[in-house]
């Protein structure tokens, strides 16, 4: 008769071992258990599959929305770099950086909690260097417009997810809820130096900003699923 | 001729027990699976996957059935109405049999994997630990293939598949995060399948036509990826090199 205790206590020693090989570069997730190998109760993060399913797709959607926000960045110096403004170019070369900072944060979430990637990401990449292109044909201002509501989406978006990290209380999410953290506070720096630069001055301000502003509302659902 | 006598006595008392009280047992409070993984429903408890894991040995004379299940249960000294715990019979039993199957495979391969620098070789030698999971099965697993393939059933089959195949390059590290994580993983449910349905043909010695056989598609793997990933090189080399020539013209910005 098959002994389930003795399995148990097998699957303790390797799920152990099979953690460290692939988790040794983050002391946070030493502990963690993946979903789909030997669920192991003494000493390890076990998460129910509720919380495990939200912590993937949160991470799932930050990382087509950091895409989104590199190629963005390209698409406007793209169409604005060449205008001779050194300050425009420069600033829109720092926040690029910042976001491409992001994105390899996200990428190493990926890895470590073993999310599917959304399938729309190159779909995201694409669409946010049209979307960055388009905002600035129409001008200086406009583009500012673009970034301003492209980040106070992102800011809501990020602020929800860590309203709902912060209910788990397990310490091995704390990288994941700083590393957010960081995320939300450098696309609120990227909101505030967009409205400095004149965005609410853009022509049908308000339209542009809503318009864009539901955009990402609708591609933020739609990566959470798909 | 003990063992027999003492088998006996056990019957008898497990007879004996049923007729006094009903040993059907209510569902604890849900210890975690051990599997984490189960197409419908997530509480498996140890009273089950006793059960359970008793009927895959009857499945060679009983077949992929809730008969099998019901022996299982009335052997363990439960109600044979205890087959309750799969309540869909075959497909349950079967969805268990590839839980408990990737759980082996995992922790049989732990150890080893670091001793395979190359990750396609790491990865065959995953898929061979599964495939001889399967190999005990072989001869009943025709009909849990052809269980699997009914309409009711797909959904379960297709999960079961892409965790097996997302499972496995995990633990080859794979550590992809862009659009090749759906090819590689696609890739290998191809290539699992179709040797895990030339095993329940192969009557060579010792596999090893399986074998060869998986060594061939995994070959087919690695050429396809080689290819893929070339004529990318070269789309993005002739577009940098048409980009240019326009700029050195002057029909681009630069």
């Amino acid at each position: 008769m098959y002994s389930v205790a003795r399995r148990r206590i097998g699957c303790m020693a390797s799920a152990k071992r099979l953690q460290s090989t692939y988790a040794a570069h983050n002391p946070y997730l030493k502990d963690f258990v993946y979903k789909d190998t030997v669920r192991v109760k003494d000493g390890a993060l076990t998460l129910s599959k509720d919380e495990h399913s939200m912590i993937d797709r949160f991470i799932r959607v930050n990382q087509a929305g950091e895409t989104a926000a590199v190629s963005i960045y390209q698409g406007q110096m793209a169409v604005l770099g060449n205008k001779g403004d050194a300050e425009l170019k420069s600033l829109l070369e720092h926040m690029r950086e910042q976001e491409v900072v992001h994105l390899e944060i996200m990428d190493k979430h990926i890895a470590d909690y073993r999310v599917r990637p959304t399938i729309l990401q190159p779909v995201a990449a694409v669409g946010g260097y049209i979307l960055g292109a388009t905002s600035a044909l129409l001008g200086v201002k406009s583009a500012m417009t673009c970034t301003e509501a492209v980040e106070t989406r992102i800011g809501m978006h990020y602020n929800d997810q860590l309203r709902d990290l912060h209910k788990l209380k397990y310490p091995q999410l704390d990288e994941l809820k700083q590393s957010i953290a960081k995320c939300r506070d450098e696309e609120l720096e990227h909101l505030d130096a967009a409205v400095d630069h004149g965005s609410q001055l853009a022509p049908l301000y308000k339209l542009q900003f809503e318009l864009i502003k539901g955009g990402c509302g609708v591609a933020i659902w739609l990566c959470e699923r798909i | 001729m003990t063992i027999r006598l003492l088998g006996r006595a056990v019957a008898t008392r497990t007879v004996a027990n049923q007729s006094i009280r009903p040993k059907i047992r209510h569902l604890q409070s849900s210890v975690p699976d051990s599997s984490g993984f189960s197409g419908r429903d997530n509480t498996k408890n140890n009273t089950n996957l006793e059960i359970l894991d008793l009927a895959l040995t009857k499945v060679h004379d009983l077949g992929w059935s809730s008969t099998a299940v019901s022996r299982a249960a009335t052997e363990l000294g439960y109600s044979s109405m205890a087959h309750g715990v799969a309540p869909d019979g075959a497909i349950s039993l079967i969805s268990h049999f590839m839980d408990r199957a990737l759980d082996e495979t995992c922790i049989e391969v732990d150890d080893q994997l670091h001793e395979f620098p190359d990750t396609s070789e790491c990865l065959r030698f995953i898929c061979t630990t599964r495939l001889k999971q399967t190999l005990p099965y072989v001869q009943r697993w025709p009909e849990a293939a052809a269980i699997l393939a009914q309409p009711q059933n797909v959904p379960l089959a297709m999960r079961h598949l892409t965790n097996l195949s997302s499972q496995m390059w995990y633990l080859a590290g794979d550590k992809s995060t862009r659009i090749d994580w759906y090819a590689r993983r696609s890739a290998l449910a191809a290539v699992y399948l179709s040797t895990e349905l030339f095993m329940c043909e192969d009557r060579s010695p010792n596999h090893q036509d399986t074998w060869r056989f998986l060594k061939q598609r995994f070959q087919d793997m690695d050429k396809a990826e080689y290819i893929g990933s070339k004529t990318v090189a070269f789309g993005e080399q002739f577009s940098r090199n048409l980009y240019n020539i326009l700029a050195s013209r002057g029909y681009v910005s630069h």
